[in-house]
């Protein structure tokens, strides 16, 4: 699920870089170090939506680098077990397969596939099929996620399509 | 979904047990963590009475008591099941820490110490951190895979891909040969002929390279670099000591163009046939020690559809093993439908579904570039990665020019080969305490070092100057060495020659995946033939799973097959297992039993084949054939009985080196004795003439000289010397007039003896091998009676006594008078490529002997200059030195001594 939050980062900044495009450093800075990353509590950080106080800089004592705390708002996603998403096959092994969804890569085993659709050994790529439907690479696929787990800098996740209205979508 | 499980009490209970009472009744649903037992037990641990103490028993996991196999009150003194409990789910699959079906954690870990991730703890998916499964389901899965091949009458096949279906290197000289043929065709096409006189190409830069602007003609390595394919990686895939496991992260360095390397990758003649007639009939996997993203591009390049392989791929990254490879990781219950195809046995442990291959070798002296941090069984170990391998900057960063590398007149007796032969020893010393990040840091080293030191381009050069040297001799070549093609100079005078030697090489090797395929045929045919009867009768009685699974088992097939190739042979071997040693548990013993032969110490009745001692007593016996090592070697290699006749040791004629490709590197000692092997063959076809090699003096002055000495020989060893000794004749006719003088007598009395008795040998070697095995009551003393098929492969001489290496050098040095070239301790330690280093180098030291001749014979030495270490004797007390005057012969200027020194230094101190 998406949520917008606020959220805080600290950004150390050296001497060398305090001058006319100090902010703009700190704001490119701040995209970088945020976009993309994955916390556990927060789950992943999409996108910095903006930044509502960039802070003031204090210079630390010893090193002389400036220390910002900034406060932005950010995009962020965070699984929850019963969700319902949508995600892009991205690797089929005879055991299940893998479908991204988003930064997520969500495992749906074997056993979470309805019975018809069957590991068949001899496609290429590797893929379940059943008479009328196959799941491939890039197959888009929308699931349920029955479970996560949440490290601290990573979310695993396993989702199952053997429910009504999941499975393979157009 | 809900299975029950049966549980023990933990080891870590204090056995015996005394249940005082069952808290869960049958069928009362748990919880983990519900109390299900109180027991008694007594203590131990303090001194006095034993006290009665009391402890509890908690579930581990959750579920519904379906019944107890324990009544209150009993004694449990083992962990044997107490408790059948109905779980939900299993979590037999897990990825993630995540159970794959129902999604729990399994992660938690609670005071019941119970961990619910070692219950699924197989991995057997081709991804690194894929889904793992428990037993029960690995079996479910393999059942499932071995259903759909059956039905399919298919399979499993794994493949290596690094000398087995390829070969790689990242030596830029592939490179420049490629451009320049690429130029040439060119050219070629616009004018319809071949008329530039230029060279089109400025990319030879190379210092090492020598090119000559005379040439017309398109390199001549053009040919057999047509197929070859390029491609770019990372410098991760150098495998940096941080190896990470994910491969994609790597793939997406392959966008950094200006960094990594280019990696040249050369598929295996006649591979596109094989592959897709082994796709009919094999689901194939791959499974190599490269990286990740090398195992991707490669597959790219052979199978640009993925038809064959799919993503059925592993690599190091997922093995989880630098050293070994495991059949388990992919098919962890059931291996009974499994070929592997790999040029590397010991990788596999010798498994029994191993299909050894011979090592594919086309750019020669490379190697397997993967596998540096293997030992170095192989004979085709690489003479280019050793510099590197000590992980020496300081030497990287001044390449060694090649001129000192090659040249057999070469003034300077401190040559890189020599350098080379230290260096490996250091590098398999060092190898053998290394761990997994040194490993990884080697090979990326190793790998550097290819591609400055250029070791094809040293080759190449090698091979010109030689051939100036002696060119009526050189072109008559038409041996199959696997060498000559890539090493062919490609701008040497007559270029067509180097053609010539090409097309052997690659119909060599077009045999073999031949060879390789019809094996592969053979034991598909026998599984489903075996499976079809066994099924008949399966399907008339009832349904009989999987128990006769054990009757379809290429297991079974394969060390069957291995055995028919040299039943009813009988071998004795002289020589070759070294004394002190228990015979039964050589690696060559070992191996020819595998084969399907009966070893014996003594020459028996049976006695077929007499490999190595006794070859007097083999021919008073006669009947007897007595070949070289080499005839075993090339018979396991093949998994055939060769043709006993080039192999006979009394016979004269040459052994004819059926195959340019390396022999079936299998065991140490096997390697330490065979020849085969590349750049052995090579060196001498460029230096000798054909008829040359025929020569009956030096054949005879070999094996009377080996007699002489008393001391056994194996025949690798023989072959090599021989061949050096054929060089040395080539070249230093002088000293050979000496030399020779007494070892002429001692072979000619040798061949008179053996000749005779070979003769009765033919007579009886005509009778059948059945015969042989029936006549065990027959007459030790009648040779005819005794008539089997024998066949002595002796190895040139008597009473293999002592250390044959220490006669070795002193054969091949001897007549020289470069006496000590070598400390005798580095014997013990020496690979074969580092063998056939020392031969080289002692050719080298042997040519120094007649430096002025070698001298004024060299005109167009490039740009090797004057040498400045001419230290010939040094060699026996310091390898290191030699190393320095080396290099700094190559670099040809006073700047780099200290450098050398250094280094000579460090090597020294590595050598120990």
């Amino acid at each position: 699920m998406f949520f917008i939050k606020e959220l805080t980062h600290t950004i150390l900044l050296h001497p060398s870089y305090f001058g006319p495009r100090m902010l703009q450093f700190l704001e490119s800075k701040l995209y970088s170090d945020v976009e993309g990353t994955c916390s556990g509590q927060f789950g992943y950080i999409i996108a910095v939506v903006s930044i509502s106080d960039i802070g003031k800089g204090m210079v630390l004592s010893g090193s002389g680098q400036a220390e910002f705390v900034t406060r932005y708002r950010a995009i962020v996603f965070k699984p929850f077990k019963g969700e319902v998403v949508d995600g892009v096959v991205s690797n089929v092994t005879r055991m299940g397969f893998f479908a991204d969804v988003g930064p997520l890569t969500v495992f749906v085993s074997h056993q979470l596939i309805h019975p018809d659709l069957k590991f068949d050994h001899a496609s290429n790529p590797p893929s379940f099929t059943s008479a009328d439907q196959v799941i491939e690479k890039n197959t888009k696929v929308r699931l349920k996620i029955v479970g996560t787990r949440v490290d601290a800098t990573e979310i695993f996740a396993i989702g199952t399509i053997k429910e009504d209205h999941l499975g393979v979508i157009e | 979904m809900s299975s029950s499980s049966d549980l023990s009490l933990p080891p870590t209970t204090p056995f015996p047990v005394r249940v005082i009472s069952i808290h869960s009744k049958p069928s009362s649903s748990i919880a983990r963590g519900t109390r299900l037992i109180t027991y008694a037990f007594k203590s131990t641990g303090t001194p006095g009475a034993p006290s009665e103490l009391f402890g509890t028993w908690d579930s581990p996991v959750e579920g519904t008591v379906s019944r107890w196999y324990i009544k209150e009150h009993d004694v449990v003194s083992r962990p044997t099941r107490v408790v059948s409990i109905q779980e939900p789910c299993k979590h037999e699959i897990q990825q993630g820490g995540l159970c794959a079906v129902c999604g729990a954690d399994m992660t938690r870990l609670d005071y019941t110490g119970f961990s619910d991730v070692n219950r699924a703890s197989i991995q057997m998916t081709h991804i690194a951190n894929g889904p793992t499964v428990s037993f029960a389901e690995a079996q479910r899965i393999e059942r499932e895979t071995a259903a759909q091949l059956r039905k399919a009458r298919k399979l499993s096949l794994i493949v290596d891909l690094d000398q087995t279906i390829v070969h790689a290197t990242v030596d830029p000289t592939v490179g420049e040969w490629i451009s320049e043929g690429e130029a040439w065709e060119e050219r070629h096409r616009k004018r319809a002929g071949s008329a530039g006189k230029d060279k089109a190409n400025g990319e030879e830069d190379d210092s090492d390279d020598t090119v000559s602007d005379d040439d017309d003609e398109v390199n001549p390595n053009w040919e057999a670099l047509k197929d070859v394919k390029r491609f770019r990686l990372g410098p991760e895939s150098f495998g940096m000591p941080a190896a990470r496991p994910s491969g994609k992260a790597k793939g997406k360095e392959r966008a950094l163009e200006n960094q990594g390397c280019l990696y040249y990758v050369k598929p295996r003649p006649g591979w596109q046939e094989f592959l897709s007639h082994v796709a009919t009939k094999y689901e194939m996997h791959v499974y190599t020690m490269g990286t990740r993203a090398y195992a991707e591009e490669v597959c790219a390049a052979i199978d640009p559809e993925g038809k064959f392989f799919g993503g059925r791929l592993l690599s190091r990254d997922e093995s989880g093993s630098m050293t070994q490879k495991s059949l388990e990781r992919l098919f962890p219950v059931d291996t009974s439908m499994v070929v592997i195809i790999d040029d590397r046995a010991d990788v596999w442990d010798w498994g029994p579904n191993l299909v050894k291959v011979i090592p594919y070798d086309f750019f020669v002296g490379i190697g397997d570039i993967n596998s540096t941090f293997l030992p170095k069984v192989d004979a085709s170990a690489l003479p280019s990665i050793p510099p590197g391998s000590p992980g020496d900057p300081t030497r990287r960063s001044t390449p060694t020019p090649p001129p000192a590398l090659p040249v057999p007149g070469s003034p300077s007796p401190l040559t890189s080969d020599s350098t080379l032969v230290a260096a490996a020893d250091v590098a398999e010393v060092d190898e053998a305490e290394i761990v997994k990040k040194d490993m990884l840091t080697r090979n990326s080293l190793a790998l550097e070092a290819q591609v400055e030191e250029r070791p094809l381009a040293k080759l190449q050069e090698e091979l010109q100057e030689v051939s100036d040297k002696e060119e009526d001799a050189e072109k008559a070549v038409d041996s199959t060495s696997a060498e000559e093609p890539s090493a062919t100079p490609p701008d040497s005078k007559p270029p067509e020659s180097p053609k010539h030697h090409r097309k052997p090489l690659l119909k060599n090797d077009d045999v073999e995946l031949e060879r390789v395929k019809k094996i592969l045929d053979a034991v598909h045919q026998r599984y489903y033939d075996n499976y079809d009867r066994s099924k008949r009768p399966t399907n008339s009685r009832t349904i009989v799973p999987r128990y006769n699974a054990t009757k379809y088992d290429t297991r079974e097939l394969i060390i069957n097959m291995r055995r028919e190739s040299l039943s009813g042979v009988y071998l004795v071997f002289s020589g070759v297992i070294a004394l002190g040693s228990k015979p039964q548990d050589s690696d060559v013993w070992l191996l020819a039993e595998a084969f399907g032969a009966r070893c014996s110490t003594e020459i028996s009745r049976q006695t077929t084949h007499l490999r190595t001692v006794k070859v007097d007593r083999a021919h008073e016996r006669g009947g007897i054939k007595i070949v070289w090592l080499a005839w075993f070697v090339d018979s396991i290699a093949r998994w055939a009985r060769q043709d006993e006749t080039p192999y006979l040791i009394s016979d004269l004629q040459q052994r004819p080196d059926p195959r340019g490709a390396d022999t079936a590197s299998s065991s140490p000692v096997l390697d330490a004795n065979q020849i085969s092997s590349d750049p052995e063959p090579d060196a001498d076809d460029w230096d000798v003439e054909p008829g040359e090699r025929v020569s009956k003096g030096i054949e005879g002055g070999r094996e009377g000289e080996g007699e002489g000495e008393g001391e056994g020989e194996e025949t690798g060893d023989l072959e090599e010397e021989r061949r050096s000794m054929e060089r040395l004749d080539a070249m230093a006719f002088e000293f050979e007039a000496d030399a020779w003088a007494d070892a002429d007598r001692e072979v000619m009395e040798a061949m008179a003896e053996s000749d005779d008795e070979d003769e009765d040998d033919g007579e009886d070697g005509d009778v059948s091998e059945g015969g042989a095995m029936s006549k065990k009551s027959g007459n030790a003393s009648d040779s005819d009676a005794q008539s089997v098929t024998r066949s002595a492969i002796g190895c040139g001489s008597v009473e293999s006594t002592s250390r044959r290496g220490k006669r070795k050098r002193m054969r091949s040095i001897t007549p020289l008078e470069t006496a000590g070239a070598r400390p005798d301790d580095d014997e013990l330690l020496r690979s074969p490529l580092a063998k056939r280093k020392k031969i080289a180098a002692d050719r080298r030291n042997s040519s120094k002997l007649k430096e002025s001749i070698v001298d004024e014979e060299r005109p167009g030495t490039p740009p090797l200059p004057a040498p400045a270490f001419d230290r010939p004797d040094e060699g026996d007390e310091d390898m290191g030195d030699e190393d320095g005057g080396d290099s700094d012969s190559d670099d040809g200027d006073g700047d780099d001594d200290d450098d050398d020194d250094f280094l000579a230094r460090e090597l020294e101190e590595e050598m120990g």
